[in-house]
């Protein structure tokens, strides 16, 4: 469960919110720094300048970092552009994660990397040409299919997505969020979170609540003012 | 002043993550960086520090014998105590600085600008562990192996002028280069070449970590790195010296 608790920080406010198990939910915001601010408060990499975030009924910025980068591996995160190192090959980039908390090579990965790869069939390309390249030479649309194989060789129980569909044309946005929503049903109580800048065209398909996050520089005067959403539960329908 | 005493402050906080996270070495992904430095510096620059170290043992002998008529015996024992003994870590410390010391300014800096860092955070892999120790260690590995690598092209470049010039025969020459050296002398150049790797490297990283979102800071970096690390160079092999003898 992930709670937000009078929550701002330098440029958003979002106020109170639950996100309960098994949900997904969708953060708008207007800025690329205003996401950052939230997934970096969630990842415990700072805290936020009002207000709390808590995590499994934890405040990660305030637990010990070893413990918050342990706790982190449960919390699969997809930054912006899908995060890959530019100097490591796109498969060292998916193994990453997993072989950093292992002394030596995890038994069984070469079999969930092929079982990631099937799963997310038509969407990645076929072969395993792609794989060998360094992220440069990837479009947008394959980074991000290989920060979702990432995500899903750590088996997450939280899944945060930061703009995860922005700059891509219908068809690759819509694939990617269908293998979003499909990863998402997999295992019951996961939670998924979409933190978009520049999707409207996904809020505009959202069926359930929208926790707007507010601008600071833009919001009342009042510093208690809340985002228009709080509690939320949604769900949602087929594109 | 205030710049040195930032960079001398900087190393030591990045040497200390380096020695506090070392644990994680034994991590198959973290071991994969190490080996890649230690190749990176000790193994790929092989060719040109064997040159470079044949010429400087060569001119070295020949400048003693021809120009300052010093006699054989003394030559090899100068060529023992000064180069192998003291040259060999601040030339290593040297090569190492251009190529390592740059080229890990460069990469950590961009993988900052381009949010690789951060990244890196949030799959619960902490910088010091992943990016810092291995390059630290590796690089302090690297010039060991470096300076070893120098004592014995320096020592064939020297033998080649003697055998040449003085009539001196090998067992004369490698007698003599062993007579002017105590056993805990094996230890020296590579313990200072290791000193020097680590103190490059932890420069390096420091100004690589601490580069500002623009671009044009890149090369700014790098530039710094180069300057304050030969002055590491030169300081630290100096009091090494006034300190080990």
């Amino acid at each position: 469960m992930i709670e937000f608790h009078d929550f701002a920080d330098a440029e958003i406010q979002l106020g109170d919110a639950v996100f309960q198990p098994g949900t997904e939910n969708l953060i708008l915001v207007e800025t690329a720094e205003q996401s950052a601010e939230i997934l970096n408060c969630i990842a415990g990499l700072r805290a936020p300048a009002r207000g709390s975030v808590q995590v499994f009924g934890r405040n990660p910025s305030k637990l010990p970092r070893d413990e918050r980068l342990q706790a982190l591996i449960k919390v699969g995160i997809i930054p912006q552009d899908g995060g890959l190192l530019s100097v490591l090959p796109v498969w060292k980039n998916i193994l990453l994660p997993r072989q950093f908390q292992w002394k030596d090579h995890p038994a069984g990965l070469a079999e969930e990397f092929d079982e990631a790869l099937r799963f997310c069939g038509a969407a990645c390309d076929p072969g395993d040409e792609w794989l060998r390249l360094l992220p440069d030479y990837l479009s947008q649309y394959q980074r991000r299919i290989a920060a979702f194989l990432r995500l899903m060789l750590s088996g997450p129980s939280i899944c945060i997505y930061e703009n995860l569909t922005g700059n891509l044309p219908g068809r690759q946005k819509e694939a990617l969020l269908a293998l979003a929503r499909r990863y998402h049903g997999q295992q019951p109580g996961r939670i998924s979170v979409y933190l978009e800048f520049d999707s409207e065209l996904l809020a505009a398909r959202w069926s359930g609540a929208i926790l707007r996050g507010i601008s600071r520089a833009t919001s009342p005067s009042n510093p208690k003012t809340h985002a228009d959403a709080s509690n939320i539960r949604i769900s949602i329908a087929p594109f | 002043m205030q710049q040195p005493l930032k960079t001398t402050g900087g190393g030591l906080i990045i040497f200390y993550s380096a020695v506090a996270y070392s644990f994680n070495l034994r991590k198959r992904a973290v071991r994969e960086v190490l080996a890649k430095q230690i190749y990176f510096t000790g193994v790929e620059p092989l060719f040109n520090v064997l040159v470079i170290s044949l010429l400087v043992g060569y001119l070295f002998v020949l400048l003693l014998e021809e120009v300052h008529q010093v006699a054989g015996d003394a030559s090899t024992r100068l060529l023992s105590q000064s180069v192998v003994m003291e040259l060999s870590p601040l030339v290593c410390g040297m090569i190492v600085l251009t190529r390592s010391g740059a080229a890990i300014t460069s990469e950590i800096a961009s993988m900052k600008q381009r949010g690789e860092i951060r990244s890196l955070c949030l799959m619960g892999i902490d910088a010091e562990s992943y990016l810092i120790a291995p390059r630290l260690f590796g690089v302090a590995i690297g010039t060991m192996l470096l300076s070893f690598y120098f004592t014995i092209g320096c020592s064939i470049g020297g033998l080649t002028v003697s055998v040449l010039l003085s009539k001196a025969s090998f067992e004369s020459f490698f007698d003599v280069l062993a007579d002017s050296l105590k056993a805990m002398d094996l230890f020296y150049p590579p313990l200072k070449g290791a000193v020097t790797g680590l103190g490059v490297a932890a420069i390096a990283c420091y100004h690589g970590l601490r580069v500002p979102a623009s671009a044009t800071e890149v090369p700014k970096a790098v530039i710094a790195t180069m300057t304050e690390g030969i002055v590491f160079i030169l300081v630290a092999n100096a009091l090494m010296m006034l300190v080990l003898h």
